[in-house]
């Protein structure tokens, strides 16, 4: 287990050992990490298109409806308190972490 | 995102509410007493109930107004509609107060409570479902890794609060004061706790018991906790009555008592307790160790810290006892969805904690500033900011006149027209203010007043930030 401290100001998006996660505004407000690949295709979801009215994103590739709580059931365990964000990644300590900031389509609403 | 109303505020108007708390606040138990301290009495807690009319009880407090007028009148009453399901009886005869016992523990003054805790609740508690997000789904290993990484920040370096006392010019009186506060906690006995100890949850049950009975002395009386820290208060010549020191207490530190009866008293929040016990079992320790050094340091050979030391060594057993043979026994039988919600208190308490440390912090350097703010305060009159007399509020009070300590929600000039008064900012803190004598007191600052002369008039204004800190 790697335990990991966000500041979504400088990082919303993260590489770890394989797998990409970026954090995931719910329609509710609720700050999430979620992993990026669509279970689809393995598309990138962060790009996706959010619809609070059915609460369901739509993967950029291959347009994949993906209920919002499906999304969050494939969260990583995390607690977003005080500005941050502190998630837990069942990988080996150790393994490699790629912090960046990119622009999160499907937070924008 | 903005506070929200619950379906219980949202069906009462604020007018309702205000009856409600007016209800239970206007006992003769809690009007304004003649003395800042209460001895012998367990039942007599003030509550300024002339202020409630200016609090709106009915919203969820954000997390930046946690030290407000309006947080400290709510712990108050909070505190008291809890602890009138516990037993105190005074350290004398109880004939002298045997009124005042019956009527604290009374059906009509316990329902008036009960009619307004739920609301007080939300009103003061609210806030942390909004600061706190716990998502995921949780196990075990993530669990323990999770509680490992945020006590090993928690137990590393040195407490913001022993520094500061450290630095303090006035360091007997920030210590004294960091004492008191303790005693609101401390001198209950671990009373929440005992909430979660009936029924029957299997063998946790037994685990959680052991803690309690640590906390207890296992029956003997030298033993309790309790016990051991009123060796602390008598070895600095502090009285041990239960809440004798009422009016010197944050609305912060309260918080920190009232949390685990919120917890503990309604046991849906039951997974939500374990979490904050396990935080605060596994973080004690590191900082009695600090604290017992520097009431050391500063009462070097006149000073009981046993209380202190205890900790130290239970604690370590106490933090182990929770995680594994209370938490981990009961998220494997009732699944780790519970998980979120003890990891959800453990982060309630860790947020609580750390706004008691910087509410405690900020009224030890205000009060040890007392005599910058009242620097401060003769040259903002002098800089002509003071307000025409009809724009100020004035009070004429006669000797003897005390008002129960309380905050303001600005910063507040406060002039003296004739007369003298001691304006008191903490335990055996104050300054003495005579006729064009003036003082600032500062935003969300605990004070409170007593008029020395035969009369005395006065008048407060607020003051801005930027006027503040230009003069």
């Amino acid at each position: 287990m790697v335990v990991l401290e966000i500041d979504p100001n400088e990082c919303n998006y993260l590489t770890v050992g394989e797998e990409s996660f970026f954090l995931f505004r719910t329609c509710d407000e609720r700050t999430m990490v979620c992993p990026d690949a669509c279970p689809h295709r393995g598309g990138p979801l962060h790009m996706g298109k959010m619809n609070c009215q059915t609460r369901s994103l739509t993967c950029p590739w291959h347009e994949t409806v993906i209920m919002e709580r499906a999304l969050t059931r494939r969260s990583v365990p995390a607690v977003a308190a005080s500005g941050r964000v502190t998630a837990v990644f069942s990988v080996a300590p150790g393994t490699p972490v790629l912090r960046t900031k990119r622009r999160i389509f499907v937070n924008e609403r | 995102m903005p506070a929200k109303k619950t379906p219980l505020q949202r069906s009462r108007s604020r007018d309702e509410i205000r009856r409600l708390a007016h209800n239970y606040a206007d006992s003769q138990l809690f009007i304004n007493p003649g003395d800042f301290i209460v001895q012998s009495n367990p039942y007599r807690r003030p509550l300024r109930p002339q202020d409630l009319d200016g609090f709106d009880f009915s919203r969820q407090l954000p997390r930046d107004q946690f030290f407000s007028a309006s947080a400290l009148a709510a712990q108050r009453i909070l505190l008291n509609v809890y602890e009138s399901e516990l037993i105190f009886l005074p350290k004398g005869p109880l004939a002298p107060v045997e009124q005042d016992f019956r009527t604290f523990y009374a059906d009509e003054i316990k329902l008036a409570g009960e009619a307004i805790r739920p609301i007080l609740e939300d009103h003061l508690f609210g806030f942390l479902d909004r600061e706190i997000d716990v998502s995921g789904p949780w196990s075990l290993p993530a669990m323990r890794a999770y509680f490992a990484t945020r006590l090993d920040e928690a137990n590393r370096g040195e407490s913001r609060v022993v520094e500061t006392i450290l630095a303090a010019g006035d360091k007997e009186a920030a210590a004294t004061d960091f004492l008191i506060q303790l005693a609101a906690d401390f001198l209950t006995e671990a009373s929440a706790m005992a909430r979660n100890v009936l029924g029957n949850f299997g063998a946790p049950l037994s685990e959680l018991f052991k803690v309690l009975i640590d906390e207890y002395g296992y029956g003997v009386p030298e033993a309790k906790h309790s016990t051991l820290f009123e060796k602390t208060l008598e070895s600095r010549e502090l009285l041990t009555d239960i809440h004798a020191y009422w009016q010197f207490y944050l609305g912060s530190s309260l918080a920190l008592v009232n949390y685990f009866h919120l917890v503990s008293r309604n046991h849906a929040n039951f997974f939500r307790y374990l979490g904050a016990l396990y935080y605060t079992e596994s973080t004690l320790s590191h900082a009695n160790r600090q604290q017992a050094r520097m009431l050391q340091r500063i009462f070097p050979g006149a000073v009981d810290t046993r209380y202190f030391e205890e900790h130290v060594h239970i604690d370590q057993h106490h933090s182990r006892m929770v995680l594994s043979k209370i938490i981990e026994p009961i998220v494997e039988r009732c699944g780790d969805a519970v998980i979120l919600e003890i990891v959800r208190g453990f982060e309630e308490f860790r947020l609580l904690q750390g706004l008691a440390d910087e509410d405690l912090i900020a009224q030890i350097e205000w009060s040890n500033a007392r005599e910058e703010y009242h620097a401060k305060a003769q040259r903002l009159v002098a800089q002509g900011n003071l307000r025409r007399p009809a724009q100020r509020t004035a009070f004429k009070e006669t000797k003897g006149e005390l008002s129960v300590t309380h905050v303001h929600d600005e910063h507040e000039l406060f002039l003296v027209e004739d007369g003298t008064i001691d304006l008191v900012t903490g335990y055996g803190q104050s300054v003495r203010l005579t006729a064009g004598d003036a003082m600032v007191i500062a935003r969300n600052r605990l004070h409170g007043s007593v008029v020395l002369s035969e009369a005395c008039r006065y008048s407060v204004q607020p003051v801005e930030d930027a006027q503040l800190w230009s003069c």
